[in-house]
């Protein structure tokens, strides 16, 4: 048994030595100034873009009236500058295809109870049923914290995290190649862009999936420990291109919510909000819609007693105002 | 629960400790409860149908071995034989023949019947471990193994976790007695069963899966696609399906040789087959000898007139197509292998009669032509066994047909496989190691299976090193199946 021992821990520093010089040469190498690695491996992101952006300009020890966690629904749907003109300090965390996993991370890893009142989670079904490997990707190459990018590649089981992982420390001393500063606004990301009809038909259908079931029950016990306030919501979409399996959604997500006794803000079939005209494509809101729909959202929040009126109301005037 | 998934990777080293920790008397249950839970992972209740077709086929053993009068044990078998068959027609054929009644119903009097159809799903390797519990019952009637009275040891022979969805289809001869055997922890043969899944898994997740994604692209649709994308398809589901189902059965011999436990070889790089008789050799050795043993043979086998060995050849070989899945197409790639063989009959008499045979068999270029050929023979029996339907198979006969070989078209099927230009850097790179892994594919299959030995310990961790970390590296990840589970 020693002997096995012994030489499965001679095998596994070889394998690693191979690995990491294999790395390397990937690494070094570079075809059109890209490295190889991003050509010959699988789901890697490069470093940069609007998740590095975003966290980076992130302050953890800044203090949040409401921070939004979500998706690209998020990140496209929730304008801090609106939440500014009630007085509200926010700031979005929204980043691409966010599935709960990644929500959990980030959360665990930069909001506490010293610097949010408010958790914003937007979620909505497509963020549950699809693999985790892109917003993972994206999150583990560019999130600010070494400890959550190297917590999210091992919690996620998956050898392309691993990988990604390897990628962040070799990409340690580059700049990111692909900044795409422009237009985040606190993590927003406005769009003037108008639906383009006919809509594409959805192609996926909607499935249980417990791990992000898990993540989700995971993030609420972790925000009700640190006694952070969450609100779950869900923006309208467009009448024209309605979400299927809605219903089973709601299901699984309401058993986890029941829990924690959150409420959950679905606006989803809402129809002052489901024209055509408030929408940049079949699941985003377009500049127009996020007016209305952060306007309702706020005023239903301070309604229901999870926002307090704020005292220093700004005067920020929306350009776009309806 | 999948060989590759991050499940296994803690289940197998779990149950492997505490089967060297525990006593040998507690092993056989440890083992059993291992293999419940593995087969529970995809859907539970399933394990009932298991169950009953264990109970079934112990009693059946027992009663076989019992008694002396021969009617009562041709009863016993052909009750075993409708119990496994039984199960097999409700839960894997019921469908199908739906389907087939529909059709010529609606045929013959312009609607279907009335019959409804089955909203099931197909029970993880059904085929497999219903044949493994067959194989059992047949031996016992033959009188070549003893019926097993510790109803824990034969559960488990059906049950084993290693083959149990997707083979070797084990003998009882081969598998119950070491279930009695004490295993010691040796540190050659641990090293041994650990380098052989390693090889296994390779095959797997980096060779099989990354040609899956293109297999799956081009036959998804045939009719969108060009002649030369579906001949490369083509050439590609051919080494996905050889490296997708040797590559389980090397993890599931390692994982059982690990624990000490020797399981039959199931693949001996069949793609270097002279013939198509020699093919079926080397490839799913397990289920081409039980088709031998149980059906080939008591149907006559060739110690009949020709034209029966004939018939009994394509019966075969049929039984063999159905058995791999409830559509025509397989039934269509069984037949095609049947007729190969009749063919061969025919060949090699008239070969006989010109007196070419021997010369023939000497020579290395007609040996060479002979695996190009049996290669292809087989490539053109695999369009039938991927495609959708048989309409599907023939469009992917006649979209090839009408290939026009040029580079540009060849360029032109890489970039629909790359998806976009930016992925043809790792198309390409692929392709590389698909090209180093046939040609080191014979050299590493005897390695693993012990026919070659490394003699340098440094060469044997680097090469074993280099290929956990193109595991890590180049494995394809997403959530792809074994294709031999859904049989």
């Amino acid at each position: 048994m020693k002997k096995f021992l012994s030489r499965c821990f001679l095998f596994l520093l070889t394998t690693l030595s191979v690995y990491l010089n294999a790395f390397a040469v990937l690494f070094f190498i570079k075809i059109g100034g890209i490295p190889l690695v991003y050509r010959a491996t699988q789901g890697n992101f490069l470093k940069g873009g609007g998740t590095y952006i975003k966290t980076h300009n992130f302050n953890i020890h800044e203090k949040y009236d409401v921070i939004i966690i979500g998706s690209s629904h998020a990140y496209r749907g929730y304008d801090p500058r609106i939440f500014k003109e009630y007085g509200y300090n926010a700031y979005n965390l929204g980043t691409s295809d966010q599935k709960p996993m990644c929500s959990y991370f980030l959360i665990k890893n930069y909001i506490n109870s010293n610097n949010c009142k408010l958790v914003i989670f937007d979620l909505y079904d497509r963020i549950f049923s699809q693999s985790n490997i892109e917003s993972m990707s994206d999150m583990i190459q560019n999130i600010p914290s070494d400890k959550a990018a190297l917590q999210l590649s091992l919690a996620s089981k998956d050898v392309r995290a691993i990988n990604m992982f390897t990628l962040r420390m070799f990409n340690k001393l580059s700049d990111p190649i692909n900044p795409d500063t422009l237009g985040y606004i606190k993590g927003f990301l406005p769009t003037e862009k108008l639906l383009e009809l006919p809509p594409k038909r959805r192609l996926y259908t909607y499935e249980t999936n417990d791990e992000a079931i898990k993540y989700l029950d995971k993030t609420l016990s972790y925000l009700k420990k640190e006694g952070v306030k969450v609100v779950m919501t869900e923006h309208s979409l467009p009448s024209v291109a309605p979400a299927p399996g809605h219903d089973d959604f709601r299901k699984d997500v309401y058993q986890v919510l029941n829990k924690y006794n959150v409420l959950w803000f679905d606006y989803t079939t809402d129809s002052s909000m489901t024209d055509v005209q408030y929408f940049a494509d079949e699941s985003h809101l377009n500049v127009k819609g996020v007016y209305k729909y952060n306007h309702r959202l706020i005023n239903d929040l301070i309604k229901a007693n999870i926002l307090q009126p704020a005292t220093n109301q700004a005067s920020f005037v929306y350009k776009d105002k309806e | 629960m999948l060989f590759n998934s991050f499940d296994f990777f803690v289940f197998f080293p779990v149950v492997t400790i505490l089967f060297f920790l525990l006593p040998h008397k507690f092993r056989w249950f440890l083992l059993l409860a291992a293999s419940c839970y593995f087969y529970m992972y995809f859907i539970p209740a399933y394990i009932l149908i298991l169950f009953f077709t264990i109970i079934i086929d112990y009693f059946a053993g027992i009663y076989l071995e019992d008694t002396l009068d021969a009617k009562r044990k041709k009863f016993y078998l052909t009750c075993s034989i409708i119990a496994n068959v039984g199960v097999l027609a409700v839960f894997k054929y019921y469908n199908f023949f739906l389907d087939n009644i529909n059709e010529t119903s609606t045929f013959f009097s312009g609607h279907p019947t009335a019959l409804r159809y089955l909203g099931i799903a197909l029970p993880i390797g059904l085929s497999f471990h219903t044949f493994q519990a067959m194989s059992y019952t047949f031996e016992v009637y033959y009188g070549r193994q003893k019926a097993e009275r510790h109803f824990g040891i034969y559960a488990l022979y059906v049950m084993f976790y290693p083959q149990l969805v997707a083979g070797p289809i084990e003998r009882p001869q081969n598998v119950i007695h070491q279930f009695y055997e004490k295993k010691y922890f040796d540190y050659s043969r641990v090293a041994e069963g650990l380098q052989m899944m390693l090889w296994g898994f390779f095959k797997k997740v980096v060779i099989a899966d990354n040609l899956s994604v293109m297999v799956n692209q081009a036959y998804d649709d045939p009719s969108q696609q060009s002649g030369m994308t579906l001949l490369l398809a083509s050439y590609f589901f051919a080494i996905q399906i050889y490296c997708d189902f040797s590559g389980y059965s090397d993890i599931a011999i390692g994982a059982a040789r690990v624990m000490g436990f020797n399981l039959m070889e199931n693949f001996r790089t069949p793609y270097v087959s002279k013939s198509i008789s020699e093919f079926w050799s080397r490839w799913h050795i397990s289920l081409s000898t039980w088709f031998r043993d149980y059906l080939y043979i008591p149907l006559g086998g060739n110690r009949v007139s020709k034209s029966r060995w004939i018939m009994n050849l394509l019966i075969v070989f049929m039984v063999s197509g159905i058995w791999h899945g409830a559509n025509w197409t397989y039934v269509i790639w069984g037949a095609l292998h049947g007729l190969y063989l009749v063919f061969a009959i025919f060949k090699n008499q008239w070969l006989d009669r010109l007196g070419l045979s021997q010369k023939l068999e000497s020579s290395k270029l007609v040996s060479i032509v002979n695996v190009v050929l049996t290669f292809h023979l087989a490539l053109f029996a695999w369009i039938f066994f991927r495609a959708t339907s048989v309409a599907d198979a023939f469009t992917v006969i006649r979209e090839i047909a009408h290939t026009h070989l040029s580079f540009n078209e060849l360029k032109n099927s890489f970039l629909v496989f790359a998806k976009n230009p930016g992925n043809l850097g790792r198309l390409w790179f692929f392709i590389g190691i698909l090209l180093v892994f046939l040609w080191s594919d014979p050299k590493m299959d005897k390695i693993a299976k012990r026919r070659i030995v490394i003699p340098y310990p440094f060469l044997k961790y680097s090469l074993y090193s280099l290929i956990l970390a193109s595991i890590i590296l180049f494995g394809f990840f997403g959530e792809v199946q074994f294709i031999y589970f859904q049989f």
